[in-house]
C-alpha cells in the first residue's frame, strides 16, 4: 500500500472527480485530503481499499468500543476451541459488515463535506493490514454514499448528525422494551449528545447511528435536547421502536 | 453496488453455487436492516437486473423492523426469526443471523413459487451461515476466528 501514488485533493468536489476517474481508468493512488479534516482513501486498480478520516470511526475503533476484541490469553485460559461453522459464518458476516460500514459511511461524510465537526481524533488510524481491508467498487461506494445522503435527508425533520438529542426523563422502566444495542444507547443518553459523538462512544458509524436514534425517537424514548420539535409519542402508554423510511427514501428520490 | 466485489473477495460465489442448487432461486442476499446496506447479493439471470437491489433491501430492512415491533407487542417473550412472504409469482424467505455485536443481518432468498420446493429452501436458508467459511475456495483472507 505504500506504494501507492499520492494525490492532494482539495474539496470534496474533487474527490468525487478523482474516484470516478480512477475507477474509470481502473488505476491506483492514495487520495489525501485536508478538509475539514484529515483523510486517506486507498484506491487499487479502481477499487477501495480504506478510507478513514479524523470525524469517522474506524473499524478498529467500533470493534474497540463494543469490546468485541480478544482479551489477551492467559494461563488459566482453556485452549481455544476450533470455532463451529455457524460462529465462523457469523464471524465472516460480522467483519463485512463493520468493515464495509467504515468505508462505505467515512467516504459519504468526505463527499458531503460541510462544516467542521465537533468531535474528531487527533491522528489517522494506520492503514489496515492487506487482509483487513475491503475490496468495493467505486461506483457502488458512491451510489451508496448518494444513497445514504437521501435517508439522512429524509430523517432531517427527525434527527440529523450532529443534533442533540438525550433520553426522556419520564420513561417507566416497566413500559419498555427495546433491544441491548438499543438499551445501552439509551443509558449513554442521560445527558444530550449528538449521533456523532455516540457513533464514537458505542462503536458504530455516524449513519448507523443516526438511524438507531432515529428509530429511538420516533419510539418516545429518546427527544432532541433544546428544541421545540414534536414530541412525537408522548402519550404512547407502551414503546417499541418502529420506523419505516427505507423504502420511502428510495422510492421517494425515484419519484422525484 | 457493493456486493459484486465484496462477494469476489470473500469467496462467496462459491456458496451461492450451493444455493443456485435451489430450484426457482432468483436472488440470495446479506442485507443490514439497520442501514438498508446491501453487503452480499447474486441475481440469477432469471431474476434480471440488480438495479432493484436497493429497494430489496430497503424493503426487507423496514418490514424487519415492523415486523418485530409486531412481535414484541403480541410474543413479547419471544423474537423475529424467519420470515415467508408469498406473493402469487414469488416467496420472500428472510432469516435474521445474529452478529457477535447483537445486531443481526438478514439473509434474504427471492424465489419462483412455481418451481421452488419451499421446504428445501427454508433448510437452505437456516443452514446457509454455517457454511459461509466452507465454500471460501479463493483464498480469501478473511479469518474466521477472531477479528483484530
Amino acid at each position: 500500500m505504500n506504494r501507492l501514488r499520492r494525490i492532494n485533493v482539495p474539496s470534496p468536489d474533487a474527490l468525487s472527480t478523482h474516484l470516478v476517474s480512477l475507477g474509470r481508468s481502473g488505476r491506483s493512488a492514495l487520495l489525501t485530503a485536508r478538509w475539514p479534516v484529515g483523510a486517506e482513501i486507498a484506491v487499487s486498480h479502481g477499487r477501495v481499499l480504506h478510507a478513514h478520516s479524523l470525524i469517522a470511526p474506524s473499524p478498529e475503533a467500533m470493534l474497540r468500543a463494543r469490546g468485541r476484541q480478544d482479551e489477551p490469553p492467559t494461563n488459566d485460559d482453556p485452549p481455544p476451541r476450533r470455532p463451529s461453522a455457524r460462529e465462523a459464518g457469523v464471524t465472516l458476516a460480522h467483519a463485512l459488515r463493520v468493515r464495509n460500514e467504515a468505508v462505505v459511511d467515512t467516504l459519504r461524510e468526505l463527499i458531503v463535506g460541510g462544516a467542521e465537526h465537533p468531535w474528531r481524533r487527533r491522528r489517522l488510524p494506520h492503514p489496515p493490514a492487506p487482509d483487513e481491508t475491503v475490496d468495493l467498487t467505486i461506483d457502488s461506494v458512491l451510489a451508496e454514499a448518494q444513497r445514504r445522503q437521501r435517508v439522512l435527508q429524509a430523517l432531517a425533520p427527525l434527527v440529523g448528525p450532529d443534533v442533540p438529542v438525550a433520553r426522556k426523563a419520564q420513561i417507566a422502566p416497566g413500559r419498555v422494551r427495546v433491544a441491548p444495542q438499543q438499551w445501552a444507547l439509551l443509558a449513554t443518553t442521560s445527558i444530550a449528545t449528538t449521533p456523532r459523538s455516540l457513533a464514537n462512544t458505542l462503536g458504530d458509524s455516524v449513519f448507523r447511528m443516526t438511524c438507531r436514534v432515529a428509530e429511538l425517537l420516533r419510539a418516545g424514548l429518546l427527544q432532541v435536547a433544546d428544541s421545540t420539535a414534536v414530541d412525537i409519542r408522548a402519550d404512547t402508554a407502551f414503546h417499541t421502536v418502529s420506523g419505516m423510511w427505507f423504502l420511502e427514501a428510495t422510492t421517494g428520490a425515484e419519484s422525484r | 453496488m457493493l456486493h459484486h466485489t465484496q462477494s469476489e473477495r470473500y469467496g462467496l460465489p462459491d456458496v451461492f453455487a450451493a444455493a443456485a442448487e435451489l430450484d426457482g432461486l432468483l436472488v440470495l442476499g446479506v442485507i443490514d436492516p439497520q442501514t438498508a446496506t446491501i453487503l452480499v447479493s447474486h441475481w440469477t439471470e432469471a431474476a434480471g437486473s440488480d438495479d432493484l437491489g436497493v429497494h430489496l433491501a430497503a424493503g426487507v430492512s423496514d418490514a424487519v423492523r415492523s415486523l418485530a415491533v409486531l412481535a414484541a407487542r403480541v410474543s413479547p417473550d419471544s423474537a423475529l426469526e424467519d420470515v415467508v412472504v408469498t406473493l402469487v409469482d414469488h416467496h420472500y424467505l428472510i432469516r435474521l443471523v445474529t452478529l457477535e455485536d447483537g445486531d443481526a443481518v438478514a439473509v434474504v432468498l427471492v424465489l419462483a413459487r412455481q418451481t421452488v420446493n419451499l421446504a428445501m429452501a427454508l433448510r437452505v436458508l437456516r443452514y446457509l451461515p454455517g457454511v459461509l467459511p466452507e465454500f471460501r475456495s479463493n483464498g480469501a483472507s478473511v479469518r474466521t476466528g477472531t477479528l483484530s
